[in-house]
């Protein structure tokens, strides 16, 4: 009653994403070692690939209906982001952290494993059903890595006594991008929820915390925007960002106020 | 030099240019007074507008912020009302009231009494919730005046977010007095003219809907095992289950079930289950478990019932029975003919998320009479009239418009 043999195509991930994560690092000494690393990064992304795409045809709905399903995602989309990263900016501890999350959320899969449900309410058979989910998943990925960077640059300025500026720099670009990729999200379900409910906003919990989320990073852009030579005070604020948007990712299903949600996910 | 340079720094509060410590200090004292002004009125909260006062404010809005805006750019108070520093503190004390409303639960008729005189009960009605909004949108109506004008590139992609939002936020706020939604039960073989609001109160309707038939698939139900002495499902929401299928075997714990029938449509005789095409069947199945601990193998009918026939369980052992849940909704749809004067009589499918629209209505599918099921022939559609849709949308397609831009422009850092 587990997801096909995922058990199998995730040890094979995992394998291929440890080589990866140690080639890296040997490469630091051997330089020749970084491509490895890439491969097997890669190697292990197409895996997930395939795999989501047979789950996809066997469940005949598109996998995105539960957390343990949208972690998938989640593992198939943080290394892509670390690579791109990696290939644009070069931070090489990056890449590793990302394939770290990616086997971290696989492995909650691989040992509390869910069961084959290919219910899907009426409401959420839509053409907005994909474009929403992973646009808002993409956003997700990006802004947590935004703010992985900046939890690294308080742990230099606080243990290393280092502004690390190159930090700051990359989790603006991060944010940018991500938040593009949020308020995409964000309208993109308002424009679905009028088609299929009636309106467009209606203070769902979850849309309520969306929307938080949305406001944490604009204020981190306003200030950055204003205070370009501050360094503690936005990346505090993109670490209390991200911790909104972990309370609208599966937070919300715990809150007593969300329990009547659409958008609590399925267990 | 270094002296000039140091009082320059230790400005006074409230001596201009205003900055965060102002702006915060604004914000958080808007944000009190709607609070006292909503205790104060016992936590009625604020009305909704409608037409035509809200058409009046909207006008009066946007005729001080524009006069004002000409008449007084230079000034200090006015630069400070289109700053950075105000926006800041506008989104960060919005983000505060939305936080205490993320944590309360909205429309609670059990909420506190201080919880509901304090308006936390009902925030987007409420008298903070208007203060500061008021407040986040004359930030931001100030800010695009000042880069309405010259149209570069620059301008336009920051025009698209900031007047974009604007645009949605004044039409969502003002529209919603306007926005009329309306529930109409259909019956099939009847025309229904008449609507009825969430109070309860009936309408008479500038249309009418005729039922031919509603239609409904569903998914084959799920069967699983539940605790004979607590009643719920066993094991963790979701983890002791499955989706019959004729033919299906499978395996929980130590019980391996074997689906050797299953029927969506039947009915029960003496001797179990047999098909019956008609109105009133309920699915059954027929199934057998082994326990695998002690080779112990048990088999009978179970179904998930319906009105007619009353729902059976099969007992595995002393511990555990197996059930079979309510069937879930696949789709759902109804064949009616809508009559209104502008086009006469058209006959459609209305199908949930796919609404049709006359007459400035849309008509949306909802629900149907739940207890009868896939016998249903009641059909409850959604008939919901937005006249302001047209300028949120407006709104929304500058700021999707705009997030492509923030998309590829990115952060210009200023590396200094």
């Amino acid at each position: 009653m587990v997801w096909l043999d995922f058990p199998t195509y995730a040890l094979i991930i995992f394998a291929l994403w440890l080589v990866s994560i140690l080639a890296y690092s040997a490469s630091v000494k051997f330089s020749s070692l970084k491509n490895i690393g890439s491969l097997a990064a890669f190697a292990g992304i197409v895996v997930l690939a395939y795999f989501i795409v047979l789950l996809w045809t066997k469940l005949d709905r598109p996998p995105l209906r539960t957390l343990g399903e949208t972690r998938l995602w989640y593992s198939l989309l943080l290394p892509i982001v670390g690579l791109i990263v990696y290939f644009r900016w070069k931070y090489l501890w990056f890449v590793c952290f990302t394939l770290g999350m990616a086997i971290l959320f696989l492995s909650f899969n691989y040992f509390k494993p869910e069961i084959h449900n290919k219910t899907l309410m009426p409401a959420l058979q839509s053409v907005w059903f994909v474009p929403h989910v992973i646009v808002y998943i993409i956003g997700y990925v990006i802004l947590g890595a935004s703010s992985l960077a900046a939890v690294f640059g308080l742990f230099f300025f606080y243990f290393k006594k280092k502004e690390e500026l190159k930090l700051l720099y990359l989790a603006d670009n991060l944010v940018y991008i991500g938040f593009a990729f949020l308020t995409l999200g964000l309208l993109f379900g308002a424009l679905w929820a009028k088609e299929a409910w009636g309106h467009y906003w209606t203070w769902d919990p979850k849309e309520t915390w969306a929307f938080l989320t949305w406001m944490g990073y604009l204020v981190y852009m306003h200030y950055r925007y204003n205070k370009p030579k501050k360094f503690l005070a936005p990346l505090w604020t993109l670490s209390i960002a991200f911790f909104i948007l972990l309370i609208a990712w599966f937070g919300v299903n715990y809150l007593p106020s969300a329990q009547n949600s659409v958008h609590v996910y399925s267990q | 030099m270094t002296k000039e340079k140091k009082t320059k720094e230790t400005k006074a509060l409230w001596e201009f240019p205003w900055k965060y410590k102002e702006s915060f200090l604004i914000a958080t004292g808007l944000l009190l007074v709607g609070f006292l002004i909503e205790y104060a009125t016992g936590g009625k909260g604020i009305r909704t507008v409608s037409w035509p006062i809200n058409i009046f404010i909207l006008l009066v809005f946007i005729n001080i912020i524009v006069v004002t805006h000409l008449t007084f750019k230079d000034k200090p108070f006015i630069k400070w009302i289109r700053s950075v520093p105000t926006a800041v503190s506008a989104i960060t004390m919005f983000t505060v009231l939305i936080l205490l409303m993320g944590f309360t639960t909205q429309e609670d008729q059990t909420a506190s009494e201080f919880i509901r005189k304090l308006g936390l009960s009902h925030v987007t009605s409420s008298w903070p919730y208007l203060m500061i909004q008021l407040y986040f949108l004359t930030t931001l109506g100030f800010v695009v005046m000042k880069r309405i004008w010259p149209l570069n590139r620059k301008n336009f992609g920051f025009l698209l977010n900031h007047f974009g939002l604007w645009i949605m936020i004044v039409a969502a706020s003002l529209g919603a007095g306007d926005l009329i939604k309306l529930n109409m039960q259909l019956e099939e073989g009847k025309t229904v003219m008449v609507a009825r609001d969430y109070e309860g109160n009936y309408y008479e309707m500038p249309l009418a809907i005729k039922l031919d038939n509603f239609n409904i698939e569903e998914y084959n139900p799920k069967v699983g095992i539940v605790d004979n002495k607590v009643g719920g499902l066993a094991g963790e929401e979701g983890e002791n289950i499955f989706e019959v299928e004729d033919g299906y075997v499978g395996t929980i714990d130590q019980y391996t079930f074997k689906v050797l029938s299953y029927m969506p449509k039947a009915a029960r005789t003496d001797s179990g289950y047999i098909e019956f095409l008609s109105v009133g069947a309920v699915h059954a199945a027929f199934i057998e478990v082994k326990n695998n601990a002690t080779d112990d193998i048990r088999s009978g009918w179970i179904t998930c019932g319906n009105s007619f026939t009353q729902y059976e369980s099969l007992k595995i052992d002393e511990a555990y029975s197996l059930v079979m849940l309510n069937p879930e909704p696949k789709e759902f749809s109804s064949d009616v003919v809508v009559y209104t004067e502008s086009i006469g009589e058209e006959s459609l499918t209305i199908e949930v998320n796919e609404p049709y629209s006359v007459d400035g209505w849309k008509i949306y599918q909802t629900g149907y009479d739940e207890k009868m099921g896939r016998d249903s022939n009641i059909s409850i559609v959604e008939v919901v009239k937005d006249p302001w849709i047209l300028y949120v949308y407006i709104g929304i397609f500058m700021v999707i418009a705009g997030a492509g831009f923030i998309f590829w422009e990115g952060r210009k850092v200023k590396k200094d």
